[in-house]
């Protein structure tokens, strides 16, 4: 009798839904995962928020180094009512951009994937602005170099025969319009010849000293998309000298 | 300003949502909206903030007027006439360059100004339009209007929002984080299609339309067309967004291209709100003035885009299509098959609408007759090869991107997907925000790069 009687309370003792609870149960269940579903919906609008501010203020706060950013500006009712107000502040906030060169690069790199056969142009930060360097160029960059390099040894070469040291000054325009910076080459050969070549905007200057001493070291600055040329422009620079 | 400027997009834009959280109240947010919509439309001009105003003011005090009359039985027709001979000096006015100072780094302010004002004086007129019909009462808060008529969101790309519809948030809105996201998220989309997939199509199309080549006739005008469609689609899908971040809902400006005829299948889909208000004006009038109505409509319509005697002609030729589609085609494509359906839709639509591309008549004629072979030079140029090859897979994705039925395939699966369980619905979730942050991460280098001159 006891048995049944706990059996009975045992059955008793389960609990049987009713029906409302039931409904509310999965009406709870529902609640959650809406609950759980919005938690992603956050997860997107703050993550992207956050980008879109981030971007703001590095593009507010942050400028350009090297780049030129402040216009002259002056709010008075004349430029505001003429539009040149604004047009100004939108101008210096496009020439203060941080990172240019590499945002340039950034889309360089995006551009590439958009199909076939694209070429990425490396853009490089310069005093002058911004400057591209296609894969050409620095091709060109590398020959030009090493052409450089031999007619300063082929010039040490000549002069070994003469005993006296000599210096000479050559100054050559730089026909192209862009200017790559300036590369430095360090190479040390057999010989006694120190080749010195610095280039600036407009002049390069290439002084070769011959020594005796067994070790050479050969410093060649050279701006590598600029091509030298040794005929006409170098007699002319003689006879400017002269 | 136009929302691809990156002053607009990184500078305005936050500051006037972050602005507006400041206080709940609906004035307050529509105090904010305004100053900022002036703010865009001002950017240079400042002129345009007092058309604006004389203009809202116009609509205002003509649809009180309208409505005073109408209660004291007279006609109020006439005012109704200058009101829409009003919004046609506004429109010419405007786009005489008033609203913009300069180009934008993509070259869009060219495409957009016209619309933008075309969307401008339709909105204005509609409000005077439904005055007329009864179907609102004439607003007495002037600022009400104002907010209606200025809000920036619907001025590039439309939509033509009735103010009956839009009464109910101006007076009450509330913000919710799904529909901020919601808005969010298709900024982002309309960005990406602007900025990214546009401008490769025009590039593609430039090379094209040097009518040097065949494929390049052919290639040229679809992704002109192709640019075309993806420019005012992101517009669309941008301010469609930007209205959710503010607080507002209306019907999106475009839908899936269609193969139910030119009218219905193409330029219905480019513009729903606007060809549903013309389609009421007609529906008022008398059966024998419909037609002709048709075709007034469609020729202003097309000289509204351009004001050019090319887009005119084309504008009578759609109206006379439309015509012809309403009374002699309605059914038959209705049973036509699918693939009839389809050659007759675009086949039309491309000849149509690829010669608007061209730079006046004589070269849509050589356009026309290059299709064909004749006058060309070669088969296919070098620069059109390259064009295409260089962009093939941002082409690819803007192919998938306009076949509805694909699309529409793949969004229901992956709402199969979601629907499963609450985890299949947070990985995609997670897939969807990875690639809209790396999509909306491209847009800001895009127009950054674009931006930053060499």
């Amino acid at each position: 009798m006891k048995e049944e009687k706990v059996n009975s309370e045992k059955i008793i003792d389960e609990y049987i839904m009713p029906a409302d609870c039931e409904k509310s149960e999965q009406e709870l269940e529902q609640i959650s995962i809406e609950e759980r579903k919005s938690h992603y919906t956050i997860i997107n609008f703050f993550s992207l928020v956050i980008i879109i501010l981030v971007a703001a203020a590095v593009f507010m706060l942050l400028t350009g180094e090297k780049r030129p950013v402040k216009i002259d500006n002056p709010l008075t009712l004349k430029t505001f009512l003429s539009g040149e107000y604004v047009k100004n502040l939108q101008e210096s906030y496009v020439k203060s951009l941080p990172y240019p060169y590499e945002l340039k690069n950034a889309n360089e790199k995006l551009t590439y994937i958009y199909g076939i056969g694209n070429k990425v142009e490396k853009f490089k930060d310069d005093n002058d602005g911004l400057v591209i360097i296609s894969d050409e160029e620095i091709e060109k960059e590398k020959i030009s170099i090493k052409k450089n390099e031999e007619k300063a040894l082929n010039n040490d070469s000549d002069e070994q025969d003469s005993e006296a040291e000599e210096t000479t000054k050559k100054k050559t325009t730089a026909k192209k319009k862009t200017e790559t910076g300036s590369q430095r080459v360090n190479t040390t050969t057999r010989r006694t010849t120190t080749a010195e070549t610095t280039t600036t905007d407009e002049t390069t200057t290439l002084t070769t000293t011959n020594n005796n001493p067994p070790n050479v070291t050969i410093k060649i600055t050279v701006p590598p998309s600029i091509t030298y040329d040794y005929g006409d422009s170098v007699a002319e620079n003689d006879e400017e000298e002269n | 300003m136009v929302y691809t400027d990156l002053l607009f997009f990184l500078c305005v834009l936050p500051f006037s949502v972050l602005l507006s959280f400041l206080d709940r109240s609906t004035e307050y947010k529509n105090l904010i909206l305004i100053l900022t919509s002036l703010l865009v439309f001002s950017w240079g001009k400042p002129f345009a903030v007092c058309l604006l105003f004389l203009t809202t003011a116009a609509e205002w005090i003509i649809a009180r007027w309208i409505e005073k009359n109408k209660e004291n039985g007279v006609k109020t027709s006439v005012p109704l006439i200058v009101d829409a001979i009003i919004n046609l000096i506004v429109f010419f006015a405007f786009t005489s360059k008033f609203l913009y100072i300069n180009e934008d780094a993509f070259g869009f302010l060219k495409a957009l100004s016209s619309v933008g004002v075309m969307f401008y004086v339709l909105r204005g007129f509609s409000y005077v339009y439904d005055v007329y019909k009864g179907k609102i009462k004439a607003e007495k808060n002037i600022f009400c209007l104002l907010t209606y008529m200025c809000a920036y969101f619907f001025m590039p790309v439309g939509p033509v929002v009735r103010y009956g519809d839009m009464e109910p948030s101006i007076r009450k809105r509330s913000l919710t984080a799904t529909s901020m996201n919601e808005g969010l998220n298709n900024f982002i989309y309309g960005l990406g299609k602007s900025v990214i997939i546009a401008p490769v199509l025009r590039k593609i199309g430039d090379a094209g339309l040097n009518l040097e080549d065949i494929i390049g006739c052919w290639t040229g005008a679809v992704c002109m067309l192709g640019f075309a469609y993806f420019l005012f689609a992101g517009f669309c899908d941008m301010s469609w967004g930007l209205a959710k971040i503010y607080g507002f809902d209306f019907k999106k400006n475009y839908r899936n291209l269609g193969v139910c005829g030119v009218y219905e299948g193409v330029i219905k889909s480019c513009g729903i709100s606007l060809y549903e208000f013309f389609e009421e004006i007609i529906a008022d009038l008398p059966q024998k003035y419909r037609k002709i109505m048709i075709i007034i409509l469609s020729a202003l319509t097309a000289i509204m885009f351009n004001q050019s005697l090319l887009f005119l002609l084309i504008g009578f030729i759609v109206g006379l299509v439309i015509i012809f589609e309403k009374t002699n085609l309605k059914e038959k494509l209705i049973t036509m098959p699918t693939w009839i359906k389809f050659i007759y839709t675009y086949l039309i639509s491309f000849v149509l609408f690829g010669g608007l591309f061209c730079d006046g008549f004589k070269n849509w004629g050589k356009w026309f007759v290059g299709l064909f072979g004749i006058s060309n030079k070669y088969t296919l140029s070098v620069s059109v090869k390259y064009a295409m090859l260089n962009n093939i897979f941002v082409v690819i994705i803007a192919v998938l991107m306009i076949l509805a039925p694909l699309k529409n395939k793949l969004i229901q699966k992956t709402e199969r997907y979601a629907e499963k369980s609450v985890d299949n619905y947070g990985k995609l979730s997670i897939i969807k925000t990875i690639l809209t942050a790396l999509l909306l991460i491209a847009c800001i280098i895009v127009i950054t790069s674009a931006n930053i001159q060499i």
